[in-house]
């Protein structure tokens, strides 16, 4: 048997070198995506040229801040062969080319935006109308020049001209109106987000929205990455399950080939509007692992390795060729969600009880690297609304032992715990193994609860238990600067969609304000951006006193790179990782 | 034989039907919603209306009684059909085969480094008992069984692709990809069956046979290879059998450290995320694995060992 096994390995060999060779260079692969990408056209405008444009509105949503590289400019981008005099030649040929190998956590969602966008959007391939700041989130022009509100209910959309999709064929007002209806027909919840009542082409580059309801914060809406532009009719015409194959999108790289959940490859848009590549490609492999991420850019598998964990962000600095990498806003909270339908927090003395009880300070300290927001920005970072007046409840472990006596708990037993007419206060503090901060938060508030005498039992299970009447306390890790807008993003937690409808909301608690729904609803027709921003700490200012969740921390994106990665400018939001400025020294 | 192989292939049908209709079953009452799982997963952030969810529901099959559920299931899988991804919409079987080629050229790797030391290893350390080598070989093997796969993975890509850069630490599709996860998922068994040659080596060494053959003059050489290996070694065949079926059934810790697209990977994915057809398919294709290793390790035994050949009459 072991000289058959030994057999068995040489074979095996073969077929694993076999299989490398069987599978052709990415760049060479025939298919109309790489035909596209390898017909360079006229030069692409400058970064500086075409990063910046007209504000979205005057009255709206004006940028206050540019991305980093951007340069002021009031005209907007002239097209590519306007251009041409002005830039320099494309890169020659793939060969002269690196190819960027980048290792993220998850290749999980389908390339077609509809069905969730995130890979498609983080990877450089798909663009949306708007993109968010990477300073205070609100929305700055991208496919769109400019936006403008014309009524309530009406809004006027400039295009960028100059853009193509990656086979070839021109983004104009009739292709991104047909984006759009696409989008509404195949993703509920965008035409639930977006309330369109109808888009019309108002000229070659310009369409006009009709929303069901006032929708003032539609442009940070339309950054969704699952309102991505797309050629819909050859999304269409591909049918199920060949969206790669219609070359649908407008990135700077286009996918040749991915295996959800494992690889994906990109080969450059020379065709692109803002500029061909400096990169032949984007090698993207799936390593789930948080340490076999960072292990892999130590021993140079790869040049990027996406969303660190602070430990390893410390040995990655101490290597002489690696750095790490962020933007320096915590954009996705870590929370608890207080269970409202079950009996043991339904008394709001012990909620403060347990509020009091936790210190999150310390465990933030456990979740987020050093100065990487705290607790006490609440619910959202400062950068989308700053609430100087709100702030989370402290660590007041005494207070907490009297709010549980005055709610009727001692410890009549004497066996360490509270009680009430011979029933324990034990709660059930939930979460979900992949958000490794999920556990530790659990583990920490399981002993700190026991020191004021409440029992808790932790629960790690997946995520979908959250749906299920079995826990007290549920930690969840999620984005809170959607569509830069601060309303949307308290809503969405609390159960309160931005207008106000009740709907669309992760509300997994089941808290309900009448206070806090007429707080949110005053921000229907709402569209300065100054005056969001007071309504959103009313509102989050309900949110503490009612203690309706409990955040613990704004976790910062941290990425590990080579040093011969070039022009890598991480962006806070989860969205995009990669755009047609990224290079890589030989 | 054939008349036995023919017996083992028989049964394997209606085992099948059993461990599938169980595990059907099991799956549909563990907690979680598949239908708001998909949702979930097209619309991260986003809580599905129960609309949606009604809607998903019978778009997925889930709204059918169980048993009309399984029926349907086995009619096309018998067809070769095992159904679609929830998540990822692709058809089982096509997952299944394209992560079975990964988890076998790793199993085959460590499991053939496995016996290539084990056999030697233990042959030597029962030869050489109460010995320098015995004692060094017996550290390795109990080091060996008691390390964890985790801790040896990571310390196996600090040293050999961090610090020495001599193979690469993650990924799949060459030879140097496959050195560090095959070390590394052959530790244990080649532990586990060290120890187990070693004792067997030892008893068959005290048996009476072995003796005559000593007193007959034959070279110690000629007692260990020709008479007392054959006898020892069949411990070692159906641990062997046991062995490879649990590593075909893919390796999720070593997999998941380096990257490699194996079953293991596949399964744990589909199992946080409620995928049931790539679950259930997962299940029929294990206990498939399973036999059929139980029923080779049956072969090779009655072809080691001519007492099992004369049972019942002979083969």
């Amino acid at each position: 048997m072991a000289l058959a096994l030994v057999a068995a390995l040489a074979f095996s060999m073969a077929v694993a070198c076999g299989e490398r060779d069987d599978s052709p260079p990415a760049a060479a692969t025939p298919s109309p995506v790489t035909a596209a990408a390898a017909a360079p056209t006229a030069a692409p405008p400058t970064p500086a040229a075409v990063a910046t444009s007209a504000p979205v509105t005057a009255a709206a949503t004006t940028p206050t801040a540019a991305p980093p590289t951007a340069a002021a400019t009031a005209s907007p981008a002239p097209s590519p062969t306007a251009r041409t005099s002005e830039q320099p030649a494309a890169p020659a040929a793939d060969a002269a080319r690196p190819t960027l190998k980048a290792g993220v956590i998850w290749l999980d969602s389908p390339l077609d935006p509809v069905q969730g966008g995130w890979v498609a959007s983080q990877s450089g391939m798909s663009e949306n109308l708007f993109r968010l700041s990477p300073t205070n989130f609100s929305p700055l022009p991208w496919l769109a020049m400019e936006a403008t509100d014309v009524d309530p209910l009406t809004w006027r959309i400039k295009l960028r001209s100059g853009v193509k999709f990656h086979n070839g064929a021109v983004m104009d007002a009739e292709a991104v109106k047909a984006s759009l209806e696409r989008t509404i027909r195949l993703s509920e919840a965008s035409a639930e987000a977006l309330g369109l009542d109808s888009i019309a082409v108002t000229d070659e580059q310009t369409i006009t929205i009709t929303t069901m309801e006032p929708r003032p914060t539609l442009p940070g809406l339309l950054a969704g990455p699952a309102v991505a532009i797309t050629d819909a009719a050859a999304a269409d015409a591909a049918g199920e399950g060949n969206f790669l194959k219609a070359g649908a999108l407008t990135g700077p790289y286009i996918p040749t080939e991915y295996i959800q959940k494992e690889r994906l490859s990109s080969v450059a848009n020379d065709d692109y509007w803002g500029g061909a590549p400096p990169l032949a490609g984007i090698e993207h492999l799936a390593i789930p692992d948080t340490n076999s991420r960072e292990l892999a850019l130590q021993a140079g598998d790869i040049d990027v390795a996406a969303n660190i964990s602070p430990e390893g962000a410390q040995t990655i600095d101490a290597h002489p060729e690696l750095a790490s990498r962020t933007a320096g806003i915590g954009t996705a909270a870590v929370i608890w969600w207080v269970n409202f339908e079950r009996p043991a927090l339904s008394d709001p003395l012990v909620r403060q009880a347990v509020s009091l009880a936790i210190d999150r300070e310390s465990i933030a300290g456990l979740i987020a690297p050093a100065g990487s927001g705290s607790f006490a920005e609440l619910l959202l970072p400062d950068a989308l609304a700053s609430c100087p007046g709100v702030n989370a409840p402290g660590y007041e472990p005494a207070q907490a032992r009297d709010l549980l006596a005055q709610a009727g708990y001692v410890d009549s037993d004497d066996d360490g715990f509270v009680d009430k007419d011979g029933e324990p206060l034990e709660i059930v503090i939930g979460g979900y193994p992949e958000r490794f901060q999920l556990p530790i938060m659990a583990e920490a508030a399981q002993a700190m609860l026991a020191d004021v005498g409440i029992k808790a039992k932790v629960l790690i299970t997946e995520w979908s238990v959250v749906k299920e009447p079995v826990w007290d306390l549920f930690g969840w890790y999620n984005n809170v600067v959607e569509a830069g807008d601060p309303i949307q993003n308290i809503g969405k937690f609390v159960g309160v969609s931005a207008d106000a409808s009740g709907s669309g909301a992760n509300n997994y608690g089941h808290f309900h304000s009448a206070e806090l729904e007429g707080i949110i609803s005053s921000a229907a027709e709402v569209a300065d951006t100054q005056q969001r921003q007071e309504i959103a700490c009313r509102a989050l200012d309900v949110v503490a006193s009612e203690t309706a969740l409990l955040p613990v921390a704004h976790a910062y994106l941290i990425h590990g790179v080579n040093e011969r990665v070039t022009d890598f400018e991480p962006h806070p939001a989860n969205l995009y990782f990669f755009d047609h400025r990224i290079g890589l020294r030989a | 034989m054939g008349a036995y192989v023919a017996r083992r292939l028989a049964t394997l049908p209606l085992l099948l039907l059993g461990i599938s209709a169980v595990s059907f079953a099991l799956l549909s009452v563990a907690p979680g919603d598949p239908a708001e799982i998909v949702l979930h997963q097209r619309n991260p952030g986003q809580m599905p209306s129960p609309a949606a969810v009604t809607a998903m529901r019978a778009e997925l099959g889930l709204d059918a009684p169980l048993p009309a559920q399984y029926v349907r299931w086995m009619s096309r899988a018998l067809a070769g059909d095992m159904g679609r991804s929830y998540v990822t919409e692709q058809p089982v079987a096509a997952q299944l085969a394209r992560r079975t080629v990964p988890t076998v050229v790793l199993t085959v790797a460590a499991l053939g480094l496995a016996l290539l030391l084990a056999v030697p290893m233990g042959i030597l350390s029962a030869r050489r008992r109460g010995g320098a080598g015995d004692a060094i070989v017996r550290l390795a093997a109990l080091v060996g069984a008691a390390a964890p796969s985790y801790a040896l993975a990571f310390g196996l890509i600090i040293l050999f692709a961090v610090k020495l850069s001599w193979l690469p630490a993650v990924g799949y599709g060459s030879a140097a990809q496959m050195v560090l996860p095959a070390i590394a998922l052959s530790l244990a068994p080649m532990a586990q069956l060290t120890r187990l040659i070693r004792a067997s080596v030892l008893d068959v060494l005290g048996q009476d046979y072995i003796r005559t053959a000593r007193a007959k003059g034959l070279p110690e050489q000629i007692v260990v290879m020709k008479h007392a290996l054959r006898n020892a070694l069949l411990p070692a065949i159906g641990a062997t059998g046991v062995i490879l079926a649990h590593l075909l059934g893919g390796a999720v810790i070593i997999e998941t450290i380096f990257t490699w697209p194996g079953l293991g990977q596949l399964i744990v994915g589909a199992a946080l995320t409620r995928d049931y057809p790539v679950v259930q398919g997962f299940v029929t294709y294990l206990a498939v694995i399973v036999l059929l290793a139980n029923l080779a390790t049956d072969i090779a035994l009655r072809m080691a060992d001519p007492r099992l050949r004369y049972e019942r009459g002979g083969v």
